[in-house]
């Protein structure tokens, strides 16, 4: 069985790409999935800090592409999970280094050996986003709930729809449900409502995130992360499991209330 | 706070979060047609000019909006009632082609209440509109959908 190729992507930069990719690659190997990711984000290489990697590289991906190395060569192993691997960017090059032939191409040949090759694309709609999108399987389209970052989803949703990649799913991160309840941050519901596609996960704002990444180990290893949890349920669903959206979005209704009023929760 | 004021609370949001809402809603209408505002504005003025050198047009009542059922489909919804204006009333052609029994009545006693009720300012306008349109007798839907 051939592997589903996931592209996270975004439109507006810094909204949770790279540590969404980061984390939905350990949560997948968790689940005993064989899995390889690939930073797409040429010129601006953090994949490989967020997985603690970054002392491993020898080759990346420009050099697969180039011919200077063997795609084989330009695979990191995960420490803690051998079916885990990353293909590091180049730090040194543009994105016009790689095309989208070369994307399709990587990806097909790694189809076969992988059940889930994962790609964390650029922010932006130029030449690396489309080069990220190219082999896509699934698109996977992280916003905040914030007026700027919904509007670029919503704008990578028309781009990806005119490429027959679309519509995506939405990856809700950062909300923060304490703002949420006080009117004062968009809902999930809400941005599903605007955007007008599915939503495959609800993302809590985590100050475990940072932490993580300052030391390389993705939040999704931490237990006690509500983030990590939320990358363990999307993982889940991108393998078919039908897992229900994480309670910090309910709608608090007349007897939600009620039943919190006398729940005393 | 009562137990009902508390119950009851927050049951209509209105902090930040509904003004993000309806900022995103109006701007990705623009954005989807690849319209922004100001020329929509424009559209609609260019779109009514040209319909009011025809027929006399209720300017008053007017709406032309972007309607988007879902993110793939948008479309013009222009609902563009017909002025009352004078000639209209006086255009012998009314009384020739709308030829029921009732209908020899019906222009006389509609005929005030039109002027009645029609504003001021739609006067003028239709006024302006009547120049061109007084060449070109309208057509009978459009006497039909004036009454209507
Ligand atoms: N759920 C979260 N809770 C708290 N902090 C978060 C969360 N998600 C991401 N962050 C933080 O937000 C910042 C941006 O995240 P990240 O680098 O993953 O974004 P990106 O979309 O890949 O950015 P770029 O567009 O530059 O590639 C980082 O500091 C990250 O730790
Ligand atoms: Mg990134």
């Amino acid at each position: 069985m051939g592997a589903t190729v996931v592209t996270i992507t975004s439109g507006k930069g810094g909204v949770g790409k790279s540590t969404t990719t980061a984390n939905l690659g350990i949560a997948l190997a968790k689940l005993g999935k064989k899995v390889v990711l690939i930073d797409a984000d040429i010129g601006l290489r953090n994949l490989d800090v967020i997985m603690g990697l970054e002392n491993r590289i020898v080759y990346d991906l420009v050099d697969v592409v180039e011919g200077r190395s063997k795609l084989r060569q330009a695979m990191i192993k995960h420490k803690q999970f051998p079916d885990l691997y990353l293909i590091p960017a180049a730090q040194t090059r543009d994105k016009t280094a790689v095309s989208p032939a070369d994307m399709i191409q990587i990806c097909n040949k790694l189809r076969d050996e992988f059940d889930f090759i994962v790609i964390d694309s650029p922010a932006g709609i130029e030449r690396g986003f489309r080069n990220a999108v190219a082999p896509a399987d699934r698109v996977l389209i992280v916003t905040n709930p914030e007026v700027s970052a919904v509007r670029d989803a919503d704008r990578v949703i028309g781009l990806l729809e005119a490429e027959n990649k679309g519509p995506g799913e939405i990856i809700l991160n950062r909300l923060k449900m304490n703002m949420v309840k006080k009117g004062e941050m968009l809902s999930a519901h809400d941005v599903t409502d605007i955007l007008g596609i599915a939503i495959i996960g609800i993302v809590p704002e985590d100050e475990l995130v940072i932490p993580a990444s300052n030391s390389g180990v993705p939040v999704t290893l931490n237990d006690q992360s509500r983030a990590g949890i939320a990358f363990n349920n999307i993982a889940r669903r991108l393998t078919g499991e039908n897992v229900p959206l994480m309670k910090l979005e309910e709608h608090t209704g007349f007897f939600q209330r009620l039943a919190r009023f006398f729940g005393g929760s | 706070m009562s137990l009902w004021d508390r119950l009851l609370r927050r049951t209509t949001r209105d902090g930040s979060s509904s003004v993000a809402k309806n900022r995103l809603q109006v701007v990705l209408v623009h954005d989807r047609i690849n319209l922004p505002p100001e020329r929509l504005r424009e559209l609609k003025e260019e779109l009514l000019a040209v319909i009011a050198r025809y027929v006399a047009v209720d300017h008053d009542s007017v709406a032309i909006t972007v309607e988007q059922p879902d993110r793939s489909s948008s479309r013009l919804i222009a609902e563009i009632p017909f002025g009352k204006g004078k000639s209209l009333l006086l255009d012998t052609s009314l009384k020739d082609d709308s030829y029921t029994e009732d209908d020899d009545l019906r222009p006389e006693a509609d005929r005030p209440a039109d002027d009645g009720t029609r504003p001021p300012a739609a006067s003028a306008d239709a006024a302006q509109a009547d120049g061109p349109a007084a060449d070109t007798p309208p057509p009978d839907s459009g006497a039909t959908a004036a009454d209507a």
